[in-house]
C-alpha cells in the first residue's frame, strides 16, 4: 500500500471548500427538516452535470453555467410538486424516479456519443485529486454564492425551521428565504459534485448536521459544531486517502460516519 | 392609550372543500380575557391562524383598527402569539435564550447580529419575570411543559404587544405548572387583550371577560354566565357535558 503525504494545494482547497459549504448547509438542512429534499439533490446534481456535458459537446454551452441552470430547474420541479400539495415522501419518490431514469439515458448517451472526450467517473465517485485550477475557481465562486445566501441569514434560516409561523409574524418574507435555501442547495450540490461525488454528497449534506444537532445544546453550537465536524471530516479523510491511496470521497464519508457513530454512543 | 380591539367581519376559512368558518363576525374590545373553547377539531387553532393572517381567509380582520386580513407581518406587529407546542418542531437543539431573543432579533434589520444594551436588559427582565432566566441555556426539549409555555409567553411579551393569542397553553402542563400559568395569564389580561383557547374554561372562569364557543362556526360569544349553559354546550359537546350541582363542567377527554 502506498504511503505518501505530499499534498497539492488544489486538493486542500476543494476539500476545504466543500467541507465548509456542506458544514454550513447541513445544520440548516436539519433545522429546516429538508432532509428529504437534500437526499434527492445529489440525484439532480448528477443529472444536471450529465446534461451540461451533453450541451457542452453539442452546443458549446459552458459547463459551469449549464450545470447550475439545469440543477436550479430540476430543484424547481421538486418545489413545484410540493407547492401543489404532493407529500414530501411522494415528491422525493417521483423526483428520484425521474432523475435516475434520465441519468441512465444521459450517461448512456455520453458514453456512446463522446467516449473519448469525457470522463463522468469524477461526478459519480468524486475525485478532488483530479481537479484543475479551473475547477478550483468554479468551486470558489460556488462557495462565495452559498456564503452570501446563507451565512448572513443563519438565524432566520434556523428559526424558520423551528417555528415558521412565528417568523412570518415577525415580518420576515419566509418564501424568499425558502427560495434562497433551495437555490443554495441546488448550486452547492452541482458545483461541488466533482470534488465530492454523487455517492458521498448524500453523506456530506446530511451527516454533519444530524451529528451536530444530536450533540449540541443550542442552535448556535449546532451550527458551529456542524461546520467543525464537516471540516474535520473532510481534512482527516483527505489525509487518510492520500496516505492510503484509497478514494478520497469514500474515506471522507467513512470519517463522517465514524463521527456520527461516536455521537450516537454519547447520547 | 387606546384599548386594544379585534374586529372580525364576514370571516370565512376553508381547507380545500371543507368550510371551517363561514361569514363569522364578532368584536372584542378592551383589556381582559376571552377564552375560546370547543371540542378537538372544532377550529380553535384555525380561527387563531385566520386572525393572524397565517392562513388564507375571506372577510375582514381589524386589530386596533388596522386591517391585517391575510397579512401575518401586519398582525405580528400588534399580536403576540403563543402556539401549541409540537415536539417535532423543536428537534433541532435551540435553547431558551435563543427563542426569547428571536422575538427581537427578527424584528431588526439584517444583519441581525448582537443587541444594544437596552434590548439585552429587556430580554433579561422578561426572562426573569417569567422565571426562565436560570434555565436560559437549556434546549427547549429538555424543559417541562410548564417551563416551555413560559418560554413562549416570554417570547411574545418581550416586545410588549397589546394583544396576546395563546393556543392551548395548558396542554401537557403538570397541575402545579398549570396553576402558575393560569395565574400569569390572568395577570397579563389586566393590561392586554388576551385570547386563550382551552379544553376546560373552569381554570380561567373568575377572570373570563368573554367565552367563545367554537365548533366549525362561532356557536356563542358572551359572558360566562350567558354561555355556560347545559343546553348550549350539549349541542357542541354532546354527552361530554354534565352538571355538578350548580357548576357546568366540560370533560371531552382533553381537559385533564
Amino acid at each position: 500500500m502506498p504511503f505518501n503525504l505530499i499534498m497539492d494545494p488544489r486538493w486542500v482547497i476543494v476539500v476545504g471548500l466543500a467541507s465548509i459549504v456542506y458544514g454550513i448547509l447541513s445544520p440548516v438542512v436539519v433545522s429546516r427538516k429538508l432532509l428529504f429534499l437534500a437526499g434527492t439533490l445529489p440525484h439532480s446534481a448528477l443529472l444536471s452535470a450529465l446534461l451540461a456535458i451533453i450541451t457542452l459537446n453539442l452546443l458549446g454551452c459552458p459547463f459551469e453555467i449549464c450545470s447550475i441552470a439545469f440543477s436550479l430547474a430540476l430543484v424547481s420541479l421538486v418545489s413545484l410538486l410540493l407547492s401543489k400539495g404532493v407529500k414530501s415522501d411522494e415528491a422525493t419518490a417521483i423526483f428520484v424516479s425521474i432523475s435516475v431514469s434520465f441519468t441512465v439515458i444521459a450517461l448512456y448517451y455520453i458514453l456512446t456519443a463522446f467516449p473519448m472526450e469525457t470522463s463522468v467517473w469524477a461526478y459519480i465517485i468524486g475525485d478532488p485529486l483530479l481537479v484543475t485550477w479551473e475547477d478550483v475557481y468554479f468551486m470558489v465562486a460556488v462557495s462565495i454564492i452559498i456564503f452570501f445566501f446563507i451565512v448572513p441569514f443563519l438565524r432566520e434560516h434556523i428559526l424558520i425551521g423551528v417555528d415558521r409561523d412565528f417568523v412570518k409574524l415577525s415580518g420576515i418574507k419566509v418564501s424568499l428565504y425558502d427560495a434562497m435555501m433551495v437555490a443554495s442547495l441546488a448550486i452547492a450540490t452541482v458545483g461541488l459534485l466533482r470534488a465530492v461525488g454523487f455517492v458521498v454528497e448524500h453523506v456530506m449534506v446530511l451527516l454533519p448536521g444530524i451529528t451536530a444537532s444530536s450533540l449540541a445544546k443550542s442552535g448556535r453550537n449546532a451550527v458551529l459544531l456542524g461546520l467543525l465536524l464537516s471540516l474535520a471530516g473532510g481534512m482527516i479523510g483527505l489525509i487518510l486517502s492520500v496516505a492510503t491511496g484509497l478514494a478520497p470521497s469514500g474515506v471522507i464519508g467513512i470519517v463522517m460516519l465514524v463521527f456520527y457513530v461516536i455521537s450516537l454512543m454519547r447520547r | 392609550m387606546v384599548p386594544p380591539a379585534i374586529e372580525v367581519s364576514d370571516l370565512a376559512i376553508s381547507y380545500g372543500d371543507e368550510v371551517i368558518f363561514s361569514r363569522e363576525s364578532f368584536k372584542l374590545k378592551g383589556y381582559g380575557l376571552t377564552v375560546v373553547i370547543g371540542p378537538n377539531g372544532a377550529g380553535k387553532t384555525t380561527l387563531f391562524k385566520g386572525l393572524l393572517g397565517l392562513i388564507p381567509v375571506r372577510g375582514r380582520v381589524l386589530i386596533n383598527g388596522i386591517d391585517v386580513t391575510g397579512k401575518a407581518e401586519e398582525a405580528g406587529k400588534l399580536v403576540g402569539y403563543v402556539p401549541q407546542f409540537k415536539a417535532e418542531d423543536y428537534s433541532f437543539p435551540i435553547n431558551v435564550k435563543e427563542i426569547v431573543e428571536s422575538a427581537i432579533a427578527l424584528r431588526r434589520k439584517p444583519p441581525r447580529i448582537g443587541f444594544p444594551r437596552e434590548v439585552r436588559a429587556r430580554i433579561r427582565e422578561v426572562m426573569k419575570m417569567m422565571g426562565i432566566w436560570d434555565i436560559r441555556s437549556k434546549p427547549l426539549l429538555e424543559l417541562s411543559g410548564g417551563q416551555r409555555q413560559r418560554v413562549f409567553i416570554a417570547r411574545s411579551l418581550v416586545w410588549d404587544p397589546p394583544v396576546l393569542i395563546m393556543d392551548e397553553p395548558l396542554t401537557a402542563v403538570d397541575p402545579i405548572g398549570r396553576a402558575d400559568l393560569v395565574k400569569m395569564i390572568k395577570e397579563l389580561a389586566e393590561n392586554k387583550l388576551v385570547l386563550v383557547s382551552s379544553h376546560d374554561p373552569s381554570f380561567f372562569l373568575d377572570k373570563t371577560e368573554n367565552l367563545m364557543v367554537v365548533n366549525k362556526r362561532i356557536v356563542a360569544l358572551g359572558s360566562p354566565k350567558e354561555v355556560l349553559k347545559e343546553d348550549l354546550l350539549s349541542k357542541v359537546y354532546g354527552r361530554s357535558v354534565f352538571l355538578v350541582e350548580k357548576c357546568v363542567h366540560v370533560v371531552d377527554g382533553y381537559a385533564i
